[in-house]
């Protein structure tokens, strides 16, 4: 039995070792991106053009289009007639027991003063109500308001009803197409919508017996009114804007230089408004990344300037073009510009008719009629950097658990086949949640300027080749849980192969940066 | 990477060994000498036909598996290659004192036990995509398509008959399926130029794994069977014994459904594009289905399965026999094609009544040939069996497995 026990603690004993965890290395490989940045991938319109092999850049934006709604709008408005018997009779059956009503209903325009007007869209929603024991017919008519020569009269007919609780009827009318004459029925007034209205009895119904206790009632609602003409008198209404425009991509850029070739811009006011109006660009600035600010000073900046009224007629309007240039011998449009702002201010004040009404009412505006605030940049894109500093961040979050399976070490490769004048060097800034960098990784090498590649016959321009590694050492890696973002910094400058100094280059037309990045990671397996 | 974890996992689950219970030789052992008998036995066993001991000792002691270990290893590779391991243990309560049936020879016989099945073939490149990674198959295809992996740990309870003179044996036995995984690849290629620019996979197969942390997965039906059949032996009309065995011969249904996944895809990949990094469409900032995209499709089922039981047919010792040396040998077949059939022979050594002492010899299974040694004590009502059929385990890092099984009997 003794031996017995020694037997079995043995066989215990080699048992009873303590297991760690099973460990071995691998080494993996494997792409993560694949692609090519062209200029094609950053513009989504005709924004560059090709001249003699090179990208030309041509900046047309419309910065501003007012239509004719900015002008002039028609409120929403009512007209509310009552029709009061005259005294307590009887009414035969298609007997008129209303007078006529004609009157003028003033429309809110403010300092506007139309005369005509030709609606394109709108609707009129009338309403009658009826107190009396039979049916009554409704005649509205609006003078001054046809549609193909053909004046507005329409009749409602109303079911019979009580005081307390009288016969209606409703309908709603298309008004597109309908001329307006506003001045009245004297002919010389603005904003004046007539109308005539009158009651009677149905013509196949009794007898009734009326007071003046019978009111009956028309409700016309003008809605949703949008004009393809006007003419009269549009006032010296100010139209002012000041209007930010951000460009984020701008934020990437922490420092250095950009140097553009001499640049113009022209900004051209176009009126397709047969009115007189002064203009004034009131401000155009830019804030960058770090904060500097450029205002662009000099030519008509902050200076008023006439702009005619259009001619023509509906179908041949002509707008008046106004033209205002910046450039660099009368402003400070390159630095405005190599700012590289990233907050865009431009403002802009429009006063129409500045002298009054010279016109004498003969304003007009059309459906076509635009007031456009364009800027016209052309020129080829040369571009001078040095020591262009673009940093991007990314929000990252790695764990990786030291007792189990994760990346000991690594490195990321960055093959890169390049055809813009322009090189860079690359750093990662791997930072804490608090924003302090743990780490910075820089690359092997840099990215090289096609310039200083081989010349391509396929793609007829220089291209360079590079090979960028990142090594993630076991330092960073052992750190990696601590890594909330990651800031890619990017130095950029545009060498010249002759001289070394950074200079403006043109940019063949068609290049483009094929980039290969792919991983060489080596994992410790735990289990 | 769901094929490298995969891949990963089995190596795993291959060491996470318990007791098995295969001692060799069996003896015939007729002596009845109380009415009741406890055996238990159990053991692991854990082979290759290329995998070195080294490397399986670390899975189960831990420490590093070092490049020289997966270098001998990858180079012992051929082009088919196995590896598994077979470990449980057992407890038997023999009754001879009730009369079944009122049959004066019938006992009865009560058992538990626990097993663990598991195996797999292989290819070398698999076995060097799982320990160096990708990077040395630049330019070079990746071929794993043949691999084929069954795992199955089950419990079982069974009551049968034991005749009293033979210790011959039957029991009907009910199982709980634990835990179950398998894969078949018939078609698994990854590809790489060999600037690692590209990666192609192609893969034809599925894989089948548990779908819930229930501890059973299913309940099964089985048989042991346990027959003893006299057979002329020699001259002078010495009896010799063959030994018919079958353990755990059976099905389960498996009422928790399994997750199956199956995949017939070719996927090609050489990047993503920066829009798909960093673009409105990221596919960072939306849901991305990583089976979706490797065209690996999921669903969940029941299974039923064949239980990973086996049938063994040899001569075995006979305790009886007054010679000092005897013979043994024999075949076991699992109906797996990962356990290739296994033939192994041996002599036993008897040179006093308490102890006996023995060497055999093995090919097959999951690894290729293997020398085996064994003893058993015996004392008063008690024996002890301690043995190891890959005794080259125990000497040098460069044998193929390791094997310790042992088997405790107490009558009384």
């Amino acid at each position: 039995m003794k031996r017995l026990t020694v037997l079995l603690l043995l066989s215990l004993m080699a048992f009873a070792c303590k297991k760690e965890k099973t460990v071995w290395e691998s080494d993996w490989a494997a792409p993560l991106i694949n692609d090519t940045l062209s200029l094609a991938n950053l513009t989504n319109d005709s924004t560059l053009s090709e001249s003699s092999g090179f990208y030309e850049l041509d900046l047309t934006r419309t910065l501003f289009n007012l239509k004719v709604s900015d002008f002039v709008a028609i409120p929403d408005t009512t007209i509310i007639e009552n029709f009061v018997p005259a005294g307590a009779f009887n009414v035969n059956p298609g007997g008129t027991f209303s007078q006529p009503a004609s009157d003028g209903h003033v429309i809110n325009l403010d300092e506007i003063q139309l005369k005509h007007i030709i609606l394109k869209a709108g609707y009129i929603d009338v309403r009658v109500e009826n107190p009396l024991g039979t049916t009554t017919v409704f005649n509205v008519q609006l003078p001054g308001t046809a549609k193909n020569g053909v004046p507005f009269s329409n009749q409602y007919a109303a079911p019979p009803g009580t005081q307390a609780n009288p016969g209606v009827a409703e309908e709603s009318i298309d008004l597109a197409g309908y001329e307006i004459d506003l001045t009245g029925s004297s002919g010389g007034d603005f904003n004046v919508l007539q109308s005539l209205i009158s009651v009677s009895t149905d013509v196949n119904g009794p007898a009734v017996f009326v007071t003046p206790s019978d009111v009956t009632k028309v409700e016309a609602t003008f809605r949703d009114v949008e004009i393809s003409y006007a003419r009269g008198y549009f006032g010296n209404r100010v139209v002012a804007d000041t209007s930010d425009l951000n460009l984020d991509v701008m934020n990437a850029v922490a420092s250095g230089m950009i140097d553009l070739p001499n640049t113009s811009i022209t900004f051209k006011i176009e009126n397709g408004i047969k009115v007189s109006a002064e203009g004034t660009i009131t401000i155009a600035e830019n804030v960058n990344n770090t904060g500097s600010l450029v205002q662009l000073t000099g030519g008509q900046m902050g200076s008023s300037f006439n702009i005619d009224p259009a001619t023509g007629t509906w179908d041949a309007l002509n707008p008046s073009v106004k033209t205002i240039n910046f450039n660099s011998s009368n402003s400070n449009i390159e630095d405005y510009i190599e700012n590289l702002g990233a907050k865009h201010k431009l403002g802009y004040k429009l006063q129409m008719n500045p002298w009054g009404n010279v016109s004498g009412g003969y304003d007009e505006l059309f459906e076509t009629s635009k007031l456009r605030i364009l800027m016209e940049a052309n020129m080829p894109l040369n571009i001078g950097v040095d020591q262009l500093v673009l940093r991007d961040t990314f929000d990252v979050q790695i764990n990786q658990d030291p007792d189990k399976t994760r990346i000991k070490s690594g490195e990321l490769i960055l093959q890169a086949s390049n055809g813009f004048p322009i090189s860079g060097s690359i750093k990662l800034h791997l930072r804490n949640e608090a924003g302090t960098v743990l780490h910075t990784i820089a690359g092997s090498s840099e990215l090289a300027s096609g310039l200083f590649g081989n010349y391509s016959a396929e793609h007829g321009f220089s291209v360079a080749n590079s090979e960028i590694r990142f090594v993630l050492s076991e330092e960073v890696l052992n750190d990696i849980n601590d890594v909330y973002s990651i800031v890619v910094e990017s130095t950029f400058n545009s060498l010249d192969p002759n001289t070394g100094v950074s200079a403006q280059m043109s940019i063949p037309f068609g290049a483009f940066l094929a980039v290969k990045l792919k991983t060489k990671l080596t994992s410790e397996n735990k289990f | 990477m769901k094929i490298f974890q995969v891949i990963l996992v089995l190596f795993s689950l291959l060491f996470c060994v318990q007791l098995q219970a295969q001692i060799l030789p069996i003896e015939y052992d007729t002596l009845k000498r109380n009415n009741h008998e406890i055996v238990l036995e159990g053991g692991v066993d854990f082979y290759a036909t290329a995998v070195q001991r080294d490397i399986f000792s670390k899975f189960i002691q831990g420490g590093l598996i070092t490049s020289e270990m997966k270098d001998n290893s990858f180079n012992r590779h051929k082009g088919v290659n196995r590896l598994g391991a077979l470990a449980g243990g057992e407890i038997e309560y023999h009754n001879f004192s009730k009369k079944l049936f009122k049959k004066k020879d019938w006992g009865y016989v009560i058992k538990g036990g626990y097993h663990f099945f598991a195996g797999m073939i292989y290819s070398q490149d698999l076995f060097g995509l799982a320990f160096y990674g990708n990077e040395r198959y630049m330019g070079e295809t990746i071929d794993f398509s043949g691999t084929n992996v069954s795992y199955m740990a089950f419990q079982k309870v069974g009551f049968g008959m034991i005749d009293n003179k033979t210790k011959s044996s039957v029991s009907l036995n009910v199982y709980n399926i634990s835990d179950r995984f398998t894969a078949n690849f018939r078609t698994a290629e990854l590809f790489q130029d060999a600037a690692g620019d590209n990666l192609s996979l192609e893969m034809d197969g599925e894989v089948e794994l548990r779908n819930s942390n229930n501890f059973s997965q299913g309940v099964g039906l089985g048989l042991d069977l346990d027959f003893k059949v006299p057979v002329a032996w020699g001259k002078e009309g010495r009896k010799a014994f063959l030994r018919f065995q079958a353990q755990n011969v059976g099905v389960a249904y498996l009422y928790e459904k399994q997750k199956v996944y199956s995949f017939d895809t070719t996927f090609e990949f050489n990047g993503l594009t920066f829009e798909q990094v960093i673009g409105d469409n990221s596919i960072l900032s939306d849901s991305l289905n990583i089976l979706d995209t490797l065209g690996i499709s999921s669903n969940d089922r029941n299974r039923t399965v064949m239980l990973p039981g086996f049938i063994q047919i040899g001569k075995i010792v006979d305790e009886h026999y007054d010679g000092q040396l005897q013979s043994f040998f024999g075949l076991r077949l699992y109906p797996s094609l990962i356990y290739s059939p296994y033939v192994f022979a041996g002599l036993d050594y008897h040179p006093a009544d308490w102890v006996r002492i023995g060497v055999n010899a093995a090919y097959g299974g999951f690894g290729g040939f293997r020398a085996g040694l064994y003893s058993s004590f015996s004392f008063n009502n008690y024996s002890l069996g301690l043995g190891s059929e890959n005794i080259l385990g125990f000497f040098t890092k460069k044998s193929s497995g390791q094997s310790l099984l042992i088997r405790l009997r107490c009558a009384f």
